[in-house]
């Protein structure tokens, strides 16, 4: 057996022949060199590594493709107890969006999203303070979906009208070619509209700049018409009268909320663009009666007489010239509004501006008793 | 009392000396010492094995951190550009220029790691890997362009890491441009922490191609996906963790955001090329392709994926949560309207 | 046989002064036995190679499984069991074609397991001289051998093919796949940390490990694999090649057929001095200082150097047919009998009722491209290379679990260490006897001239609801939809909204299977976050390549495609 007490083979190799034959030796040498060969053929090889070997062509996978879309359940939504059966429940409710926003094979995809001021950032976070800075009070997003294509419907309400013409300019939409119909205006893009009504400021954007997303967004534009819009904050008499009653365009107007004229007791002016002429501008200010706005005119009236020299002067209104710059100001009360003309280049093209302002006032104000 | 007789009285006893008397009871009182000294000091002394909580055998893995890879862009430059040509290196160009250029971000002798998005085996033009055309041009821009020192490709695919690599001719492509592939072996994984972030503080991530590498370049494709509405170039970093990552589509939109700031990389470039726009992130049917012309470039990889979100999946503006939680943690800006430059 | 304990090895006579020089060294440096100790280095090196390079990214040129396609055994009993020689199986006419020129040369130039057995049993063995003549004796046990073989033949040629359990080759290769490869990578993986830790490159060792760049391999059942092979060496200790001489049935083959072999061992009988040191290095116990035991011997040609009056020559002419014990000495008896068992084996076996197509595991998941499960036991050999190829890790060598003894070690998928890669055939290209077919890329996912056959399915995916966590517990997840690799993809999603116990709403996506599209590749189940019982499982069901074992009558689409006139409902006429 074993010896116990060692571990490897300690015995030497002996060999004990004598004779080698030389069939021997030449065969032990050939042998060498087979496999000398044999090794360096084996590695030779290599791995000869390539992936398309053992892979299938794309002109394969494009032949069979069958390019199939399987049905996909609609989501289902949460409805909260109690609310089962009703109709409520029954439809996603189109939240403060009119109804006519829905049909013709595009409906809501999920609910109506609601924020407020405290919650927008989840949803449209940075660009925020822009609308936060024009008096956003709630923005309410609504997706539309026709089974392929979808439509995103974002309603910020801004407060008032000044501060969606507001939020409209700074996003650059005046430099755009806007449309107005009565009270709603808009711009198109490529996938859908951008525009405002009353304290309303919407944009309608497709996802694809397909004729169904167009028309679905020309149908959602016409609803707009149809958004709750208080007398307050619709859009007031002075936009009527440069729209409707001087037939301006959208590019032609401005609003200045505050330091109009450069004078802290100056707020809410509009302006127009008098066409004709590229520095005069009309200017309204509307005032919640006629004594306050009797208060302004004198101030204003005085403010300016300090750089311009008075040419005519009437109860109710005053044509200035500017010391320096030899324009014409003109500035009329008319009851609780306050008109003029500011840049004109003389007396007379000043007069003629005024009294077409004062007539498209009277005129509105004929049409719209309340103002 | 008789005595006994002496047995054997030609034996010679040899009695233990004192010497070796003195030897053994100092042998036994040094060993018992010593096993007493280790078994029972208290935990803190030196050399002590105590450990009364039994806390003290659990393996320790110091957490690792890496650098922020960001590079403040040229004064003039766009946060997002968007090259739009023929051919991937044309549109890689134009991207790169329109955010001041690769030279700026890369310079001489750098170690630059790029981060494919490797995770299927499938064929390049399937849009559910990098386009391997995109990645060779892009390392062979750094290697020779900005005379990087190493460019270091890896990725921890979600299936078979060398046959990922292999069919997706990411390897192929690498190897040509001068690259070297870094597998996601076993033991190229450690613990790394991510102070501030949500949910994954501490996981367990590719750290080996990051030693010593001073710049991370991410390129990804942009893809549909069920559960986070599109994977993209926040998403790509995804690929880089190890451990147990299914558990993550439990909120996947806190961890995508989480990946913003884990990975802070040079640059994101999202290829456009072959856009996959439905059946991903896996995809595997060419009819699932659209395919493109466009790919952008970014320092800002929240605008990045919000403009391609919109424009190259075409879902509109109803981005997905993530990127708003990424701009939370400020990783960047979702509204990309002012920040970008398109070349086309 | 003298008892006389020789301390040194110089006999007497070495004092007569007729004995020749010893031979120049040239000469003895290429004697035949160094030849042959060269040719084991090359096959054994081979046969490491071939391990090596059975993986994914180096399976290009190199001929991997050409040691095993060489293999007669393999060849002769698939042979006999399916009635065909597959592929490459006819390069065992090669070996057939050696053993009846030289003998049972394969066993010591050749086979790595006999390599393996000599190496280990020379390197401690501390026997003396007269014990290693002992241990070299022929024992009437080395005829067990021929007897294993007849069994194993007899069950083979009725179709139960069980020679992989001792074949050398398929021990070999099995063995260093799934017990000794990993074993080699712990440690370079330990190498390598080191040498990260010390700052140097942590890629450096890729080259030497058997699976780079992926996570630690894993088998099933290796460590009895590996137990039994190391038991078996370790047996050389106890009797010197106790695997070859009384155990392997390979061997026992070629001994059958040396018994024809035009060279073999001469003793000279007029120059021999019974010294009995022939004996000492005879690896095959073949009787060289006697009638030499053909089918034993080993052409080892130890005995040749150990003689010292040169007696010993390997020729083929002028050979003494009177020193010569052709047969393999097995005797009637054991004859009958061995050939009862070897009947018997084949319906206990067959008849064990675990893997019918009526009561079979759900567990038992071929690997693509398998043939139907009694075809693949007629055919696989157990040499587990498909298993070491596998670059994800999900083929393991079977338990008595999935498949009863017959399938023991056969490869199996275990869908919770990995998933069958999607464009992955590795496994069908190396299988050498075709219990996996040699599939394509295009075979495999159904497209191009298999569009109308459609895909292989491997089983079936099935949802365990109260585990999956958007169905039973509110919590979204949809990992198994989001990695399932078809499109249009085998697992679709209905949405739903629930208000969550802690008043959140959450929106689920709640999966659901579409088997009609699912190919089994069990990614799902590797991906599930439930990862102790996963909550999406896959099963052997519905696997193509069995017509009993399937799931659906056809693919729903295929059935809307062409809905025939027995299927239109007549409407009932009313008035």
């Amino acid at each position: 057996m074993l010896r116990t007490d060692r571990v490897f083979n300690r015995q030497p190799r002996k060999v004990l022949r004598r004779k080698i034959g030389l069939a021997e030796t030449v065969f032990g040498a050939c042998f060498v060199l087979v496999l000398a060969l044999s090794t360096y053929w084996v590695l030779a090889q290599k791995d000869n590594f390539d992936p398309a070997d053992r892979d299938i062509s794309y002109e394969t996978l494009e032949k069979d493709s069958t390019g199939e879309v399987l049905y996909e359940t609609p989501l289902k939504l949460w409805v909260e107890p109690g609310q089962a059966g009703t109709a409520a429940a029954a439809l996603p409710g189109t939240g403060i969006f009119p109804a006519a926003i829905v049909g013709e094979g595009w409906s809501l995809k999920g609910r109506v999203q609601v924020f407020d001021v405290s919650n927008v950032y989840e949803k449209i976070n940075g660009a925020a303070e822009q609308y936060i800075a024009f008096g956003f009070k709630a923005l309410h997003w609504a997706d539309l979906t026709d089974g392929t294509r979808s439509i995103a419907i974002e309603l910020y309400d801004q407060g008032s009208f000044p501060n969606v013409l507001g939020i409209f300019a700074a996003q650059g939409g005046n430099k755009r070619d806007v449309q107005t119909r009565g009270d709603l205006f808009w711009y198109r893009t490529s996938v859908g509209m951008i525009g405002g009504y009353g304290p309303w400021y919407f944009k309608i954007a497709g996802d694809e700049a397909t004729e169904s997303v167009v028309s679905a967004a020309d149908r959602i534009l016409a609803a707009m018409d149809d958004l709750p819009s208080s007398r307050e904050a619709a859009a007031p008499l002075a936009y009527a009268v440069l729209t409707r009653g001087l037939g301006l365009g959208f590019g032609d107007l401005a609003y200045e909320r505050e330091n109009v004229f450069q004078y802290d007791f100056l707020s809410d002016f509009w302006f127009g663009k008098v066409p004709g002429d590229a520095d005069a501008r009309y200017f309204l200010n509307e005032q919640a009666d006629a004594a306050k706005t009797s208060e302004i005119y004198e101030r204003f009236r005085q403010e300016q007489a300090r750089d311009c020299t008075v040419l005519d002067e009437g109860e109710d209104r005053v044509v200035m010239q500017h010391k320096f710059l030899k324009t014409i100001f003109a500035l009329q009360r008319e009851g609780g509004m306050l008109i003029g003309v500011d840049g004109a280049a003389t007396p007379a093209a000043a007069a003629g501006s005024l009294e077409r302002l004062r007539e498209a006032v009277r005129r509105e104000r004929k049409t719209d008793p309340e103002a | 009392m008789s005595e006994k007789p002496i047995q054997k009285p030609e034996y010679v006893k040899q009695p233990l000396t004192r010497r070796q008397f003195a030897g053994r009871v100092a042998a036994v009182a040094g060993l018992g010492g010593a096993a007493a000294y280790l078994g029972l000091a208290p935990e803190g002394w030196p050399g002590s094995l105590r450990d009364t909580t039994g806390l003290l055998s659990k393996p320790v893995d110091k957490p690792l951190r890496i650098n922020d890879f960001r590079v403040d862009k040229p004064a003039l430059a766009a946060d997002v550009g968007i090259g739009r040509g023929a051919t991937p290196a044309d549109r890689l160009r134009k991207a790169l220029d329109a955010i001041g250029g690769l030279q700026h971000y890369i310079k001489p002798g750098d170690i630059v790691v790029v981060k494919p998005n490797v995770a299927f085996d499938r064929a390049p033009n399937l849009g559910a890997t990098t386009n391997p055309e995109t990645l060779e041009t892009l390392i062979r821009m750094i290697l020779v362009d900005c005379r990087a020192q190493e460019v270091r490709v890896t990725d921890n695919p979600i299936e078979s890491p060398p046959d990922c690599f292999a069919k997706s001719g990411l390897n192929a492509a690498t190897g040509k441009a001068g690259g070297r592939v870094y597998l996601p072996d076993s033991n190229a994984f450690r613990v790394l922490n991510t102070p501030g972030a949500e949910l994954i503080e501490n996981w367990a991530f590719l750290h080996r191609p990051f030693t010593n590498a001073d710049k991370v370049i991410g390129v990804a494709p942009v893809k549909d996906h069920n559960l986070c509405s599109a994977s993209m170039g926040i998403k790509n970093w995804y690929g880089l963790l190890g451990g147990r990552r299914n558990q993550f589509h439990q909120d996947i939109h806190s961890i995508v955001s989480d990946l913003s700031i884990m990975m802070r990389p040079t640059l994101t470039i999202l290829d456009g090329s072959n856009i996959l726009m439905k059946n991903g992130p896996t995809g595997g049917d060419p009819s699932d392709v659209k395919p493109g012309n466009c790919l952008m470039a970014a320092v800002d990889p929240v605008a990045q994926d919000a403009w391609a979100y919109e424009h190259l999946l075409e879902r509109g503006r109803n981005y997905p949560r993530y990127l708003f939680k990424a701009e939370e943690k400020g990783s960047g800006r979702v509204d990309w309207q002012g920040r970008i430059k398109e070349i086309a | 046989m003298s008892d006389v304990q020789l301390l040194n090895i110089e006999p007497a006579g070495s004092r007569n002064p007729g004995r020749l020089p010893p031979p120049p060294k040239a000469k003895k440096l290429l004697r035949i036995t160094n030849a042959r100790i060269l040719s084991q280095i090359f096959f054994f090196a081979m046969f490491v190679l071939a391990i090596w390079a059975t993986w994914t990214t180096r399976l290009g040129g190199y001929p991997v499984s050409r040691i095993l396609e060489m293999d007669p055994l393999v060849s002769v009993a698939t042979a006999l069991a399916t009635g065909h020689v597959y592929r490459f199986l006819g390069w065992g006419i090669l070996v057939l074609g050696l053993t009846l020129l030289f003998g049972r040369v394969f066993c010591n130039w050749i086979c790595p397991y006999g390599t393996l057995h000599q190496f280990v049993g020379w390197l401690f063995n501390t026997r003396s001289t007269s014990e290693r003549w002992k241990s070299n004796a022929y024992r009437p046990i080395y005829t067990l051998k021929y007897l294993i073989l007849a069994v194993l033949l007899i069950m083979a040629s009725l179709g139960a093919l069980q020679i992989g359990l001792l074949d050398p080759i398929c021990l070999m290769y099995r063995t260093f796949s799934t017990a000794f490869a990993p074993a080699a990578d712990m440690v370079t993986v330990a190498l390598e940390d080191r040498l990260a830790a010390a700052g140097a490159d942590g890629v450096l060792l890729d080259a030497v490990k058997f699976a780079p760049g992926v996570n630690p391999r894993v088998f099933v059942g290796s460590f009895w694999i590996g137990a039994f092979l190391t038991t078996l060496v370790g047996m050389n200790l106890i009797i010197p090649r106790f695997f070859c001489r009384v155990l392997c049935p390979l061997g026992a083959m070629l001994g059958a057929i040396a018994r024809f072999s035009v060279f073999r061992i001469d003793r000279d009988v007029h120059k021999c001095t019974d010294c009995n040191l022939c004996l000492t290095r005879c690896e095959g116990a073949a009787d060289p200082q006697g009638k030499v035991r053909l089918s034993e011997c080993f052409s080892c040609m130890n005995c040749i150097d150990d003689c010292p009056e040169d007696a010993l020559r390997f020729a083929a002419v002028g050979l003494d047919t009177r020193q010569v014990v052709p047969g393999m000495s097995v005797g009637r008896r054991r004859a009958v009998f061995t050939a009862m068992a070897g009947l018997l084996a084949y319906p206990f076996i067959k008849n064990h009722g675990v893997n019918t197509d009526e009561n079979y595991s759900p567990a038992l998941i071929r690997p693509p491209g398998s043939v139907e499960e009694s075809d693949f036991l007629a055919k696989c050999i157990k040499c587990d290379q498909c298993i070491k190829v596998c670059p994800t890790n999900v083929l393991q060598p079977a338990t008595f679990e999935e498949g009863g003894f017959e399938s023991l070690w056969t490869p199996v998928m275990n869908f919770n260490i990995g998933h069958c890669q999607l464009k992955c055939t590795l496994c069908s290209e190396v299988c050498p006897t075709g219990a996996i077919r040699r599939i394509t890329v295009e075979e495999k996912l159904g497209k191009g001239d298999y569009a109308a056959a459609g895909p292989i399915v491997l089983g079936t995916a099935f949802f365990d609801l109260g585990r999956c966590l958007p169905h039973s517990m509110e919590i979204p997840c949809v990992v198994c939809e989001e990695v399932c690799p078809v499109s249009p993809k085998a697992i679709q999603t209905k949405d739903e909204e629930v208000r969550n116990v802690f008043g959140e709403i959450v929106l689920l996506n709640k999966p659901f299977m579409v088997p009609d599209l699912c190919i089994g590749c069990g990614i799902c189940q590797v991906e599930c976050p439930v990862t102790d019982s996963p909550a999406v499982y896959v099963t052997s069901v519905g696997e193509s390549r069995s017509l009993d074992r399937r799931l659906l009558l056809a693919p729903r689409q295929k059935r809307a495609e062409a809905p025939s006139e027995l299927m239109q409902i007549r409407p009932l006429n009313r008035t």
